[in-house]
């Protein structure tokens, strides 16, 4: 009896983690689809992803923290935010390096140096500390069965797979969607076709922005906001992109929620290394199959 | 366009007295400070060549290379200070070890292209940095190694290590030049432009990668050697992703496939904070705008702008000759 009791409350932790890693784990894949949204339709690999996850944190501290505004008052300040930094990051940044015909890589230091000015900025405005966030919903946890779930995890397991959904969606039954996945394909094509491409471009920047938005809102309450969070979680949605595949937008949340349960896992028994062990999937996914576990289909 | 430059005798003359003068600083120069800001660009400049000869001329991209900066010093600091290796024997092990570890990881990691060999870069350069942080035993942890570098070097190196840093930087400087104004270094810019036409003209393409990402990372070490014995003291912070960010910013500030835009950028990083003091917040900040209008507007970096300038001098000297509107044709640079 009582070694069975042992073994049930072990099940149960590692239950527990598993489901922590779940949340993580959404959060990552969240990065990873606002990352492959911009590289599947522009082929353009933003580095400022994190950055942009960092605006999301931060603008929900401005708004719940300092401007003492409401929750609702919040998510429209968050993704107003999101929207104007999309537009800067195009119209400052990745038009004029296109108009030049800049080379890849110019594009890819530019929105490194892109992350850091917004990082730098918003720690010369809001402060260079890390900031804790209050939680959207109360935050007494939820008991079932033996298991104590928080809310916080609950809402964003449920906010990051309905937003997969939604994006599925859009990408696959709106005619706006359709359209931008004809101009990622061939922008010529489309352009024939009498699709805008400028503003379809512009759409999907809008949309990777308000998913990192949404995203660095949802951790805002679990991990707190501050101008330098954006590196290491940008690092761990790439992880997720690259572990699910670059090319399916829909396989860096599989990545993200993998990573995120490996992470969860390994935190328990070795603490200090679970961190290089994900980066160590990274790159052994990177030498063996960079198409990932779910190469391309869309 | 400067290679023509250097060729006239005039700035043959200028260059080595240039040389002399910065490599002689010490004799004139009493504040302790400058001399510390020039071995400090010494520093810099070595990981800006190595990583420009990897980067600007070989078209690879390395976002991890502080993690070599950091093999050169904790290598060397935990040899000297735990198992009592004599520095020079210190030195050259760090070196050749360093020098292994980038040759084993060529084979994997250069095989990728693009932003996949990025991110490859960005988790090798992550999981040194943890392992510096996490290794508590032998690296120190947080609280770094600490290395008194008179009790290693003697009075009389310690007290001389400018000649070492500032010396070794020009080597470096001269071996690149040499390296890239060959055949070799032709053949590098050649896969860089196009890495299937370079296979085809018979260019060991894979090999020449492997070559271009040892060098850069031996370089990378020894500055790490330096830069150890120079602070004489040492901590994972040093060696994280941001200053892998900062080196490569500064060979795009520098200018792209100019050994002498590398060490223009390591003057620039180490000299702007100094013009900044009133600014120290805004510090990286600013630095990050410039890179971006560098980007945006310069394409070839601060030794574009400089070339521009000189141009003119240099004709005057040099009289008119026809080459020099064909040259500008081929003034164009970067990756």
């Amino acid at each position: 009896m009582i070694f069975s009791k042992v073994v049930s409350e072990q099940l149960e932790n590692y239950i527990q983690l598993v489901i922590a890693g779940i949340s993580t784990g959404s959060i990552y894949g969240l990065i990873a689809l606002a990352f492959l949204i911009i590289y599947n339709t522009t082929k353009i690999v933003n580095f400022a992803q994190g950055e942009m996850v960092m605006v999301g944190a931060m603008m929900a501290f401005f708004g719940i923290g300092i401007s003492k505004f409401n929750y609702f008052g919040t998510i429209l300040l968050v993704l107003a935010a999101m929207i104007v930094l999309s537009y800067v990051f195009r119209y400052a940044l990745v038009a004029p390096l296109q108009r030049r015909g800049a080379p890849m890589f110019s594009i890819i230091i530019g929105t490194i140096a892109f992350g850091t000015v917004v990082s730098e900025g918003i720690g010369l405005w809001l402060g260079k500390q890390q900031y804790g966030v209050p939680p959207i919903i109360p935050n007494n946890p939820i008991h079932f069965l033996n298991l104590s779930i928080l809310p916080q995890s609950l809402l964003i397991i449920i906010v990051s797979l309905v937003l997969v959904v939604a994006i599925w969606y859009f990408f696959h039954k709106t005619m706006i969607g359709l359209s931008l996945r004809a101009v990622a394909i061939n922008p010529d094509g489309a352009k024939v076709s009498g699709i805008n491409i400028s503003r379809m471009v512009a759409i999907g920047f809008a949309l990777s922005a308000l998913v990192s938005g949404i995203g660095g809102m949802l951790i805002a309450p679990v991990a707190g906001a501050s101008p330098y969070m954006g590196l290491s979680i940008a690092v761990k949605g790439f992880a997720a992109a690259i572990l699910g595949g670059m090319g399916n937008m829909y396989a860096g949340m599989v990545g993200g929620l993998i990573i995120g349960v490996i992470e969860s896992l390994l935190s328990y028994n070795f603490a200090a290394y679970a961190e290089p062990i994900t980066y160590g999937i990274m790159l052994f996914m990177l030498f063996v199959k960079p198409t990932g576990l779910f190469p391309e289909h869309s | 366009m400067y290679d023509k430059l250097a060729s006239s005798w005039v700035s043959k003359f200028v260059g080595w007295a240039a040389a002399l003068l910065i490599l002689f600083m010490p004799f004139y120069v009493e504040n302790q400070y400058y001399l510390r800001v020039m071995m400090m660009i010494g520093i810099f400049a070595l990981l800006g060549l190595g990583l420009n000869f990897l980067f600007g001329y070989t078209g690879q991209i390395s976002l991890g290379h502080a993690a070599f900066y950091a093999f050169g010093a904790y290598g060397s600091a935990i040899l000297e200070t735990k198992l009592g290796v004599p520095f020079l024997a210190a030195w050259v092990i760090t070196l050749l070890f360093t020098g292994l570890v980038a040759y084993a990881m060529s084979v994997p990691i250069l095989k990728l292209k693009g932003h996949y060999l990025a991110m490859a870069t960005i988790g090798f350069g992550l999981i040194i940095e943890s392992i510096l942080s996490q290794w508590v035993s032998v690296t120190g942890g947080h609280d770094g190694i600490t290395l008194l570098t008179v009790n290693i070097l003697g009075p009389w190196l310690s007290q001389n290590l400018y000649y070492f840093i500032v010396g070794s930087a020009m080597i470096a400087l001269w071996m690149l030049n040499n390296i890239t104004r060959s055949s070799v270094g032709r053949a590098h810019q050649a896969l860089r432009d196009d890495e299937d036409a370079a296979e085809a003209l018979g260019i060991p393409v894979k090999n020449y990668k492997v070559n271009a990402f040892v060098l850069s990372a031996v370089l990378a070490a020894l500055a790490g050697i330096w830069y150890v014995h120079l602070s004489m003291v040492i901590t994972p912070e040093v060696f994280n992703l941001s200053v892998s960010i900062q080196i490569l910013m500064m060979v795009v500030v520098g200018g792209m496939g100019s050994n002498y835009g590398a060490v223009l950028g390591a003057v620039f990083l180490i000299a702007l904070p100094e013009f900044l003091y009133e600014f120290k917040d805004a510090n990286i900040f600013i630095y990050g705008l410039i890179v971006l209008i560098v980007l945006l507007f310069f394409p070839k970096g601060l030794i574009g702008m400089v070339e521009a300038v000189l141009r003119p001098v240099g004709r005057l000297f040099k009289g008119e000759d026809k080459q020099n509107s064909f040259g500008q044709l081929e003034g164009k640079r970067g990756v």
